[in-house]
């Protein structure tokens, strides 16, 4: 920028806009603040035959279900180059007060009807006439926005067959689950996560100790001593730590949440609120300084973990470590989730579907009779061969040879039944 | 001068103008002043010269904080210790010749219109991790850090500035170091009586050759308010297109108070700043009391050798002769040492003269 005009001709470059001076005789301009997008309420209507559009997974485009309209959504993919931004306090803090707003009344700008929105809440349906509303008002009022997103990109319908094909999917579930089919329907969520990334200058001092063999020729024979010699080493550890993704909400199950990554954050496109129309999206109920403890957590246990792969022998002892975190910074994104839940003999399980990859994470019941049939049948070859081998003792040296293999058997079948109920109590669990 | 000259009517009382072609600086001094020699570089050829005086009239006075008797004590404090001291270093005769002395900068008045751009900083705080694992526990701690957040402003500006500062003479720089500075802020109007009994340093640049400084001092203004006006804490990358009005020079004055000492053909200053009591000058030793003190030593060394023959001889196989070889070694040591006063003094007086010739007055 060049300062060619004089006083009464200038005017201010393109994008500035007038700011409070505290000198009289002095003005002020400085770049617009970044209108956040989506930052009014805004109806999702047909320009073509006035019924409601929404967003569509498998176009990704704006489509009408009436008249077949399909209009693009101008947001740009941005992905790993999506701003981050340093632990301010003013973030921290602002991050602490949350939304602020438990629920808000809205007014229908096409029917007028009055509803109110669920908790943190940016889009909501008309109840009355179905118009898709999208809503950040209530984000305007909080410091941190959702500035990125990923859009669906896995149809509903996709989804509800893969999660068909996973529900009869393992043996060790009782077989009616390939029947049902009343898996609630899939709810599109845009899920609050917060994506952190840090440089981590570790160093680390420790007791190492090294194997130290020595042959003796004593008493007429050679004897081998190995004994463990300690001295204290130290060293440093840099380690970039990028896109650690930590979940926004307490609304998923965290576990759940977890084994839907992970996401191509290569596709992060700037947020756009025509992709929230017809979805639902929540905002952040777990703030920034909660969430990147979580992150921090994570951090710390890989440096630990490369502390030790830096270590050249696996004796260490009186381990100590520190971790500088430089170049701290944050990003608050919304990633699409479909949710669903469906009842199997009087319990609700929950399913989550990655609405990106398509990957599923959810609870399945276990068939015990049928893991306890298979426990049997591990351990029945074993029991079976003793039993043999112990009525065959009796009649000569038969036995003597079928007992043995009725030990290794029954080794086996025990081990394999070990497996067998871990795997079954895990699946239980989730 | 009569009151209806020039210096009359610019500073109100009459007033002579000197200037030296030695230094080729200007002075103004009252009748009563007997200004013989160039207060600044101490030689004898000043002489009148009414063209040399300013027409822009003195505005602003930096009052003197140090009295007369402060000022004796420290240059008494300052003139105390050290070998061969001049016989003028005498704390009476300093006192004696102590005069008022002004030195002087350009206020100027400036109505500006001006577009102006810059980086305006805003601090903020930003928190960092550090992580600590010791007997298997994890200790976090967060620190604190101040960072400067910079973002573009631009604007126009509408303003006028009074009085801002710029330097009226070349080795201004060199006089506030020497000196320790002024607090320019501490002023209040010039009155004569300011004046009064005072030598006043004339100004080496006129208005048009102290512009450049002037523009770049009421740049420097003008960027403090903006930054001011902008709220931030910082400013970098700087630029104004402005255009200045209404013109006004003034002089603003600086006291000090200036002495003076003669060693050998040379006479030498030293000033006190009249605000802070800071005393600068540089300490020629006697050259005289340095070629005495060798003299002397040298005196007895010979005095010592010629013992010490006469002993080794009147005492040629006795034990004596060994005392009288003794002095004779020790007198030739001693003397040895003869030159060295007077050496030191040369070469210390040498260094100083260097530093005078390579400082501006």
């Amino acid at each position: 920028m060049t300062l060619e005009r004089t006083y009464a001709t200038w005017s201010p470059p393109p994008g500035f806009v007038a700011t409070p001076s505290q000198v009289a005789g002095i003005e002020v301009y400085a770049p617009a603040p970044e209108e956040p997008a989506g930052s009014k309420s805004k109806t999702f209507r047909c320009p073509r035959c006035a019924g409601v559009i929404s967003y569509d997974a498998g176009d990704q485009e704006l489509v009408c279900p009436y008249c077949g309209y399909k209009q693009p959504v101008g947001a740009r993919v941005v992905g790993l180059a999506a701003d981050r931004f340093e632990f301010t306090l003013e973030a921290l803090g602002e991050s602490e007060r949350g939304w602020g707003i438990a629920r808000q009344s809205i007014q229908c700008a096409s029917c007028n009807a009055v509803f109110t929105s669920g908790e943190g809440e940016l889009s909501t349906t008309c109840p009355f006439c179905g118009s898709n509303r999208v809503s950040t008002q209530a984000a305007l009022h909080d410091f941190i926005r959702p500035g990125y997103l990923i859009p669906f990109s896995v149809e509903r319908e996709t989804c509800r067959t893969s999660v068909r094909a996973w529900l009869g999917r393992g043996w060790m579930h009782p077989p009616e689950l390939r029947q049902v089919g009343a898996v609630a329907e899939f709810t599109g969520i845009y899920v609050p996560f917060w994506i952190f990334d840090a440089d981590i200058d570790a160093h680390w001092r420790a007791e190492v100790g090294y194997e130290h063999t020595e042959r003796h020729y004593r008493d007429g024979k050679w004897e081998t001593h190995t004994e463990i010699r300690w001295r204290w080493e130290h060293g440093d550890v840099h380690l970039p730590q990028g896109n650690l993704v930590v979940s926004g909400t307490s609304k998923l199950r965290s576990d759940l949440v977890e084994r839907l990554y992970p996401y191509d954050l290569t596709r992060l496109t700037s947020y756009d609120s025509a992709y929230l129309a017809g979805w639902h999206a929540q905002a952040y109920d777990i703030p920034l300084k909660p969430a990147w403890e979580v992150g921090k957590r994570r951090m710390r246990e890989h440096a630990k973990d490369a502390c030790y792969a830096s270590i050249p022998s696996s004796h260490v002892r009186n381990f100590s470590m520190s971790a500088d975190l430089n170049q701290e910074r944050w990003r608050y994104v919304l990633l699409p989730v479909y949710a669903a839940s469906y009842a199997f003999q009087g319990e609700i399980y929950r399913v989550l579907v990655n609405g990106q990859t398509g990957a599923i994470a959810g609870q399945k019941p276990v068939s015990w009779q049928r893991v306890w049939l298979a426990i049997a049948a591990a351990l029945a070859p074993g029991v079976l061969a003793g039993l043999v081998g112990l009525l065959t003792t009796p009649l000569g040296g038969l036995g003597a040879i079928v007992l043995p293999v009725a030990f290794v058997l029954f080794l086996v079948g025990l081990i394999a039944s070990i497996y067998i109920f871990v795997q079954a109590r895990e699946a239980d669990q989730r | 001068m009569s009151a209806e000259s020039p210096a009359a009517e610019a500073w109100g009382v009459p007033l002579e103008v000197y200037y030296c072609p030695h230094c080729h600086t200007a002075h103004l001094a009252s009748a009563e002043v007997k200004l013989e020699m160039c207060p600044a570089c101490l030689q004898a050829d000043i002489s009148p010269e009414p063209d040399r005086l300013r027409r822009e009239p003195p505005e602003l006075v930096i009052p003197f904080a140090i009295e007369r008797e402060q000022a004796q004590e420290a240059v008494a404090r300052w003139a105390r210790g050290g070998w061969f001291r001049p016989d003028e270093m005498q704390v009476e005769t300093l006192s004696a010749r102590l005069r008022r002395y002004y030195f002087p900068s350009w206020l100027i008045d400036s109505d500006i219109e001006a577009v102006w751009q810059a980086e305006m900083g805003y601090d903020y705080e930003a928190a960092s991790f550090r992580e600590r694992y010791q007997g298997g526990q994890w200790v976090s701690e967060q620190i604190t850090e101040k960072r400067i957040r910079w973002e573009p402003r631009v604007g126009r500006l509408k303003r006028r500035y009074e009085n801002v500062v710029v330097r009226a003479m070349e080795a201004h720089q060199t006089w506030m170091s020497r000196l320790s500075g002024y607090d320019f802020r501490v002023r209040k109007p010039y009155a004569t009586q300011a004046i009064d009994r005072s030598v006043i340093r004339v100004p080496d640049y006129p208005p048009d050759v102290a512009w450049p400084d002037a523009e770049e001092a009421l740049d420097r203004a003008a960027a403090l308010e903006c930054k001011g006006a902008s709220q931030a804490d910082h400013v970098r990358n700087w630029s104004m297109n402005a255009r200045y009005d209404d013109l006004n020079w003034t002089q603003l004055l600086a006291p000090a108070y200036v002495t003076w000492y003669r060693e050998g053909d040379q006479s030498h200053p030293v000033w006190i700043n009249g605000q802070s009591g800071q005393v600068y000058g540089l300490k020629y030793v006697s050259q005289d009391k340095a070629r005495r003190t060798s003299l002397v030593i040298g005196s007895l060394a010979v005095l010592f050798f010629l013992i010490g023959i006469l002993v080794a001889l009147i005492g040629t196989g006795t034990a004596l002769v060994g005392l009288g070889v003794l002095m004779v070694v020790g007198a030739l040591i001693f003397g040895l040492s003869a030159p060295v006063p007077v050496i030191w003094a040369w070469l210390r007086n040498r260094s100083l003269h260097a530093q005078e010739e390579r400082e501006p007055s």
